[in-house]
Formats: C-alpha cells, structure tokens, sequence
C-alpha cells in the first residue's frame, strides 16, 4: 500500500500516545490501550472505534508496523495484531516531543505553571 | 444472567454494531476490535461488575459513533453512497436506511399530529429540516454530495418554500391572534409571552418596510447564481441544445423577476395607482398587478428550481437518466408533507383519510426509485420507474383534486380548472426541473464500459 503522508504536527492526542506506547516494544491493541490509560492516569480511554481508527492512518504513513512474530498460540489469542514501531514513527514522536518541551519552554518563560 | 452469558452478549451485539463502520474498515480491523472489546468486558466485570460493564457501554458507543463517522468520511470508498465515490452503482442499503429514517420520522410525527399533540407538529414539520447538517458536513469535508442528502435536500427545498412566505403569514396572524392553524403558536403562547409577541411586531414592520429591496435583492442574488451556474456549466463542458433552451429559459426567468422586482418598487413609490387608473391601460394595469403578487413564493420557487436542475443534471450524470426519479421520488413527498392544512371544522375521517393517502403515497414514492437503482436490468428499471412516476403523480392530482374539494366546495364549481393547477403547480415546477436537467444531461466519456456495453440508463440527449 503507497504511504500517505500524515497531516503536519501537531500529531493527535491518541497517535502521540500510542507512539509512546510502542516506544518501549511492541504490544497488541489491548496492551497499547491499557498501557495509554496507565501513563495518563485514566486521562485517555480509547475505545476500540478511536484505537484502530488511529491504527489503520498510522499504518498508512508509516508510522507503525505489523509484526509478524507471534507469541505461544496457548499463551495469547491469535486474533490479537502485533504492533511496533518504525524509524520514521520513532522520529515523529521525537519531534513531536521537541514541539512539546518548546511550547513547555515558552509557557515557563510567561509563568504560565501549573499551581498544585 | 451470568457473568460468562452477558459477555458473550456484549461481545455479539458489538459485533453486530461494527456493520456500521466502513466495509473494508470492518473487514481489516473487525475481528481485533471484537476481541479488544472482549477484554475490556472482561477487565470491567472483573473490577467493577455490573456497572462496570454498563460504563464501559456508554464509552463505548459514545466511541462507535464519533470513530464510525469519522471511519465513514475517510473512507476513500465510503459507502454512504457519496455520488462521486461510486458512480453508477445501486444505492447500497445503508444509504436506503438512512434515506428511510427521515422518512419514519416523517411517519411519526404524522401520525402523532392525528392524537392532538401540538409537539409533533414541530417534530414533524420542523425538527427534519436540521437532517440537512449532516448532508453539509459530508460535502464540507469531502466535496462530495451524498446519496442519501436527498431526502434532508428535499426538506432544504422545502424550507426554502417555508420561508419566503410563512415567516410573513404566521407573524401576521399570530399578531392577530387569529391564525387557527397548527403551525402557528397558539394565543395563549402569546399571551404568556409577550416579549416573542414585541418582537414579531418589529420583524414583521421591518419586512414590510423592506419588503421591496428584499425582493429586489433575492431576484439579484438569484440572478447571479444562475449566472454562475451557466459560467460552471461552460467551463465544465460543451453545451447542447437543450442546455441553451434551459439557459435562455433560466435567463428570461430571472430577467422576468428582477423586472418584476422593480416595478413593485415603482408601482409603490413612484407611482400612484390612481395615475395608472387615469392611462386607462388595461394591459399595463395586469402587469403591475401581476407583478405585485409576485412574492417570495416566486423567488423561493426559483432558487428551488435551479437547485433541482443542478442535482439532477449531476444525477444524470452520474448514474443514468432514471436516477433523476430519486430526487423526484424524494422532494414530492416533503413538499406535499407540509401542504395539509388542518382546522377544527375539519370531519375526523377525513384527516385519517388523508394522511393514510399521504404515508402510502410516501411509501411509493420512496420505494420506487430505490426498487430502480437496485434493478439488474434496463427494462426493469425502466418499468419501475414508470410505475412509480405514474402511482405518484396520479396519487398527487387525485388527493390534491380531493382535498381541494373537500375544504373548498362552496367556491368550487366553475374553479376546477385553476384549483388543479393551483393543486399540482410544484409538481409541475418539480418536473419542469428534471425536464431541463435531462436536457442538460450528456453521456459521460467514461461512462463507456470496456464491454461496449451503455451504463444502465445512459442514454445521450437528444437535446
């Protein structure tokens, strides 16, 4: 399938997730999901609907990729799709950190923080 | 129910509910999504129970409707029926499905009107109307008209048929607190709230002082969209005959109501009647006179007329001449809706009758041109379509003859003739526009199949 380019950043709440997600190994779709909710302390509950959705435009841009290696059909269903990540996904999720510590940065300066 | 029952359950009936994505969506990510699902199902009974379980529900739908449209729009082959994703192909039946809910919704309120209830008026004239914001969406984001935008497209035309002259008649006569009607709020709405009632005095001084630059101005506006009509038309493609008799008509249509426009304003301000009495020119007279009744009904009138000829000359062109009975099966029905007039005089049996016609000729005038693009066949499609233009215009000129009887008795004899034409005049209009698009209609290059074989039913204008 030819690549399509994904829209500019900044890269969608879901995508920037997931890509984190991937970024330590490669997951099924319920582990990326469980893994989104623990980082963001249940800030992000993706449905099946928003997960795949995000999926199917980040295969499409060469963001992620399918594995095909699978674990011990006993241990896991074969129904679960394996995911991970590609060079050009690790460096979006790169950049789109950079983007974020610059508008960080740039919100410090103007002592615009977060009071707990 | 046990535990294991009720996730077998949940897990059939969202597999029943990922139909409603994209076919080739479904069909790549369908069976994981099912067992994400599953284990989401299995984490919330396990830590929640129950309401674990009915939390996860409405997440989960609030996710299957955002995730399904958004799947729907960037779907490059979305089956929603856009028209120009899937030219010359049968209305797939998700898009008979929605055609059909507006439709029921039609029904409902219909019917509920029969029990007194003054609500579904509203529902039933009025809440439908909104069913065109989804059709906008689909051709804001993709460029691309859908299908299924027919039925909210004929509400749109109705609407436009609404406005130009309602807005003036209910804030008239709910000034007076005369208007029975149902489609007027009731004087005890006035009484309660008299804010609504000052302001409705405002609009209604405001239209009547510009009552004439209004028309003025929507005869202009209109005059330019014909203008850039005919100037899309000639940069898209080489005119036929036909597209010059429809464009000189369009043209002289429009010079015709800016003519009028303006006379109105001469008529009113220039001149007294009292001179034009004096020149004793009989013929002059009937113009302006003429020329005064022509409201907005007219300029609505026009601007739904050059809003069909557009849809149907995209339709023809698209899937072939009989597809134009879509818009024709679909707009007759919403603009008849709105025609049946209820009063406190009016026998009982005779509101059932009536709306018992109006939801079967409802039923024929939908069903047919569905029946004719899913026809394998020409001389099917061909028949069908016969049939269904006949039953519908048949039933139009009898209920409307009936009906005009009906309310109208005293004053009847001798009148036939200008009731019926008064009767069946938008059907006249309605079928004028789908006269001028299949003559503006011409057989796509590409429509040629590799076989040599026509397209189902395109056929090359005469015109």
């Amino acid at each position: 399938m030819a690549k399509q380019s994904m829209s500019p950043q900044p890269l969608t709440p879901a995508v920037f997730h997931i890509l984190l997600s991937l970024a330590d190994g490669e997951k099924h779709g319920y582990g990326i999901m469980k893994h989104v909710e623990l980082q963001t302390k249940g800030g992000i509950k993706m449905g099946p609907g928003t997960m795949y959705g995000s999926i199917k435009r980040m295969l499409a841009a060469g963001l992620i990729e399918e594995t095909e290696e699978r674990p011990d059909p006993e241990l896991d269903d074969e129904r679960r799709r394996y995911y991970r990540l590609t060079a050009v996904g690790r460096k979006v999720a790169v950049a789109e950190t950079q983007r974020l510590t610059q508008v960080l940065k740039i919100a410090r300066q103007k002592h615009i923080t977060v009071c707990s | 129910m046990t535990t294991n029952s009720s996730l077998e359950l949940s897990r059939r009936l969202y597999s029943g509910l990922l139909k409603l994505y994209p076919r080739d969506f479904s069909g790549e990510f369908g069976s994981a999504m099912i067992q994400l699902f599953t284990d989401q199902c299995r984490c919330a009974v396990r830590e929640s129970g129950t309401r674990g379980m009915v939390f996860l529900w409405l997440r989960t739908i609030s996710d299957l409707i955002g995730s399904v449209l958004r799947e729907h729009l960037a779907s490059p082959r979305a089956s929603l029926g856009l028209l120009e994703a899937v030219p010359n192909k049968p209305l797939p039946w998700k898009g008979v499905a929605l055609v059909m809910i507006p439709c029921l919704l039609f029904f409902a309120g219909q019917i509920g009107t029969l029990a007194g209830e003054d609500w579904f008026f509203t529902f039933a004239r009025r809440a439908a109307y909104y069913l065109i914001v989804p059709v906008l969406l689909v051709w804001f984001v993709k460029r691309k008209f859908p299908i299924w935008g027919l039925i909210p497209l004929g509400i749109f035309y109705r609407t436009l048929f609404d406005v130009s002259y309602r807005v003036k008649a209910i804030l008239e006569s709910s000034i007076a607190a005369r208007y029975e009607s149902p489609l007027s709020l009731s004087a005890r709405f006035w009484k309660t709230n008299p804010e609504v009632l000052r302001f409705s005095a405002r609009m209604l001084i405001w239209l009547q002082k510009y009552e004439d630059a209004i028309k003025i101005l929507a005869a202009v506006m209109l005059g330019s969209a014909i203008v850039f009509l005919v100037a899309w038309l000639v940069r898209r493609r080489s005119f036929s005959t036909g597209a010059w008799i429809c464009t000189m008509g369009l043209l002289a249509f429009t010079v015709l109501e800016i003519y009028s426009g303006i006379i109105t304003y001469v008529s009113k301000y220039k001149w007294s009647w009292d001179r034009m009495v004096g020149y004793r020119n009989w013929m002059w007279m009937h113009f302006l006179q003429n020329a005064k009744d022509a409201n907005y009904t007219v300029l609505a009138d026009a601007m739904g007329f050059v809003l069909l000829i557009l849809i149907g000359a995209v339709l023809a062109r698209r899937h072939g001449r009989l597809a134009m009975l879509l818009p024709l099966g679909y707009i007759i029905p919403t603009v008849i809706l709105g025609r049946f007039d209820y009063s406190p005089d009016v026998p009982f049996f005779l509101i059932w009758a009536g709306t018992s016609v109006l939801i079967y000729r409802m039923l024929v005038t939908l069903v047919a041109p569905i029946w004719i693009v899913r026809s394998a066949s020409e001389g099917k499609q061909l028949r069908a379509g016969a049939i269904g233009l006949l039953v519908a215009v048949g039933l139009i000129v009898i209920t409307h003859t009936w009906y005009t009887f009906a309310f109208t008795a005293p004053d009847w004899a001798g009148w036939e003739g200008v009731y019926l034409y008064y009767s069946i005049s938008p059907e006249l209009i309605l079928a004028a526009g789908m006269v001028m698009a299949l003559l503006l209609y011409r057989k796509p290059e590409s429509a040629q199949t590799a076989t040599g074989l026509e397209p189902v039913g395109a056929v090359t204008s005469q015109g």
